[in-house]
């Protein structure tokens, strides 16, 4: 029961996190703050929405590959971020779009 | 009051809607084919037909209350590596075709009978860009 | 009947539906394909909804992945192509852009014309009707489950998926692997691939990345493989991930290819079909029909079969990628 509640509190704040990361990309002026944005929202909200998973899984090896998933995304994902980011700046766009 | 909420139960329920969703991405699908002229575009518009398939396929398997029926799921998987297999070879005869005329869109009416063709009968040639670079300008 | 469940087909539904929309209605090929990988996402997710786990994890790998870096390198393919071709050199490493923005107009579809739109609506929307009339009076049938259900313990695994690709349809997934080599050996036709477009992204954090996911990719995919008798998986998901892993590895060769060891290759693209073919007539030899096993031999054949076509798929999905015969090779 308190399990339950915790999954869906944690999810839903996770949720949060992702739109507010989807607003960033929508919102913001240049590539690099846009790419800020989302890959620190992202990666907090897929956080806590592992986190919330945690509570719903059936032993510590689930648990344990849980936190492997995420670690993983946030691995990827940084990577994908740092070359989105070194291919922007070696063209030199230094502007903003908007 | 109680008819209409059966009623909209069953219609509601997995295995009548997402057979129908399926449905509407085949028929959207089908509507991108004829209409775009990019043949990329339309590779994607085929793609998307399939997986409308896709979709009626597990959603009549997922009908009932027991589990969802197996052979249905098996040939869904078959038909998923199936389709990426002729997505790859589409896009190579895409890249090909682009080689050879240099653009990658069907405009409609009769083909363009005098626009130049390169001669690939001689000499290699390479499935990703022009004419074989000979050994000495190829990087190191 | 839980309402919150028809809520969120009906919201993933909406949202699979508007996203293959804009899609299909894009006139920049970018974009048209980055919306089509995230169709492919939330189509994942509309199976694992569907109760089909296997197909969701075959889907977000090889539908939205493998199909998302195709068309991608496809993409930048055409536009080194046209730019070649504006440019009049030989050709050449792809140049970098001036910005974003300037070649990618090469990727520009017109929109259509008007005269095609009344046509093309009334065809879809009579194809659609019929269908959605053809699915709404469908009688009620239980289906093929309990059918497979019963013979699930004559055939060597516990997943029904797998018992039904690897045993029960098993010539279904032997043609299958041969589509796939047919696939392979269609791209080969056309030509030798030269250089890869992937320009290499300078510093540390690429490779570094790249050591340390390469190594848990195989491992998962190994990993899928063997649960496949048991829990979702198999050898195409598990051929999907090592065939990313092995793109991930292409995208990150500096400038060429090291040249491909031909007859190994060869070998391993075609010891999927080879594998089963041998086994179908084994057991036909043997009096159980073509592709029939003898009960204490089915898990170990299925598990041989299975990891031939894991090695066949991922070689064959790296060589779609790279989409050109190896050089070095006769003409």
């Amino acid at each position: 029961m308190i399990a339950n509640t915790l999954t869906v509190v944690l999810i839903l704040a996770g949720l949060v996190f992702f739109a507010a990361g989807t607003a960033g990309l929508l919102r913001f002026p240049d590539v690099y703050s846009r790419l800020h944005a989302l890959t620190k929202a992202d990666n907090v909200g897929l956080g806590l929405v592992v986190l919330g998973l945690m509570f719903q899984a059936s032993g510590p090896a689930d648990i344990l590959k849980l936190l492997l998933i995420w670690l993983l995304v946030l691995a990827a994902g940084t990577t994908a971020a740092h070359m989105v980011a070194q291919r922007t700046w070696t063209h030199g766009e230094f502007e903003s779009d908007r | 009051m109680n008819g209409l909420a059966e009623t909209l139960a069953h219609t509601l329920a997995p295995g009548l809607l997402y057979p129908t969703a399926g449905a509407i991405l085949f028929a959207l699908g089908l509507y991108g084919l004829i209409r775009r002229h990019h043949l990329v575009l339309r590779i994607l518009a085929l793609n998307i037909m399939g997986s409308g398939v896709f979709m009626v396929l597990l959603g009549v398997a997922a009908r009932g209350e027991g589990p969802p029926d197996p052979v249905a799921q098996a040939l869904t998987l078959t038909g998923i590596v199936v389709a990426v297999s002729a997505t790859a070879f589409a896009l190579a005869l895409v890249v090909h075709l682009t080689r050879l005329t240099g653009h990658a869109v069907m405009l409609p009416g009769p083909p363009d009978d005098d626009a130049p063709v390169e001669d690939i009968s001689r000499g290699e040639h390479h499935a990703d860009g022009g004419p074989a670079a000979s050994d000495e300008d190829r990087p190191s | 009947m839980n309402g919150l469940l028809v809520l969120f087909d009906l919201v993933l539904l909406a949202g699979i539906v508007g996203v293959a929309w804009r899609c299909l209605a894009s006139t920049d090929l970018f974009r048209a394909v980055v919306l089509f990988i995230t169709f492919g996402l939330l189509l994942a997710l509309a199976w694992v909804r569907l109760e089909a786990p296997d197909i969701a994890l075959a889907e977000a790998a090889i539908g939205a992945g493998i199909t998302g870096a195709l068309l991608l390198v496809t993409l930048e393919r055409l536009r080194s192509i046209m730019a070649e071709r504006r440019s009049g050199r030989p050709h050449t490493p792809p140049p970098d852009p001036t910005g974003p923005h300037a070649l990618l107009r090469a990727l520009h579809d017109p929109p259509p014309e008007r005269r095609t739109f009344l046509p093309a609506l009334t065809f879809a929307l009579v194809v659609g009707g019929l269908l959605v009339t053809a699915l709404w009076h469908q009688p009620q049938s239980t289906g093929l489950e309990p059918v497979v259900d019963a013979h699930m313990d004559v055939s060597g695994v516990d997943h029904p998926i797998t018992a039904v690709l690897l045993n029960f349809r098993a010539y279904d997934t032997f043609l299958e692997l041969a589509i796939v080599l047919i696939a392979l050996l269609g791209a080969w036709s056309l030509g030798r691939h030269d250089l890869i477009p992937a320009r290499p992204a300078p510093g540390p954090i690429l490779p570094g990345t790249l050591r340390l996911l390469v190594p848990v990719a195989i491992v998962t995919g190994v990993y899928v493989l063997w649960a496949g008798s048991h829990a979702p998986g198999g050898a195409f998901q598990a051929g999907a991930i090592l065939g990313a892993a092995g793109i991930l590895l292409v995208l990150a060769r500096p400038h060429q290819l090291p040249m491909a060891p031909g007859v190994p290759l060869r070998l391993g693209l075609t010891a999927g079909v080879a594998l089963f073919l041998l086994v179908g007539l084994y057991g036909l030899v043997a009096g159980h029909g073509f592709l029939g096993y003898a009960d204490a031999w089915a898990y170990p054949l299925i598990l041989l079969i299975e990891i031939a076509a894991t090695l066949s798929i991922a070689l064959a999905l790296v060589a779609l990628f790279v989409a050109g015969r190896p050089a070095g090779d006769d003409a």
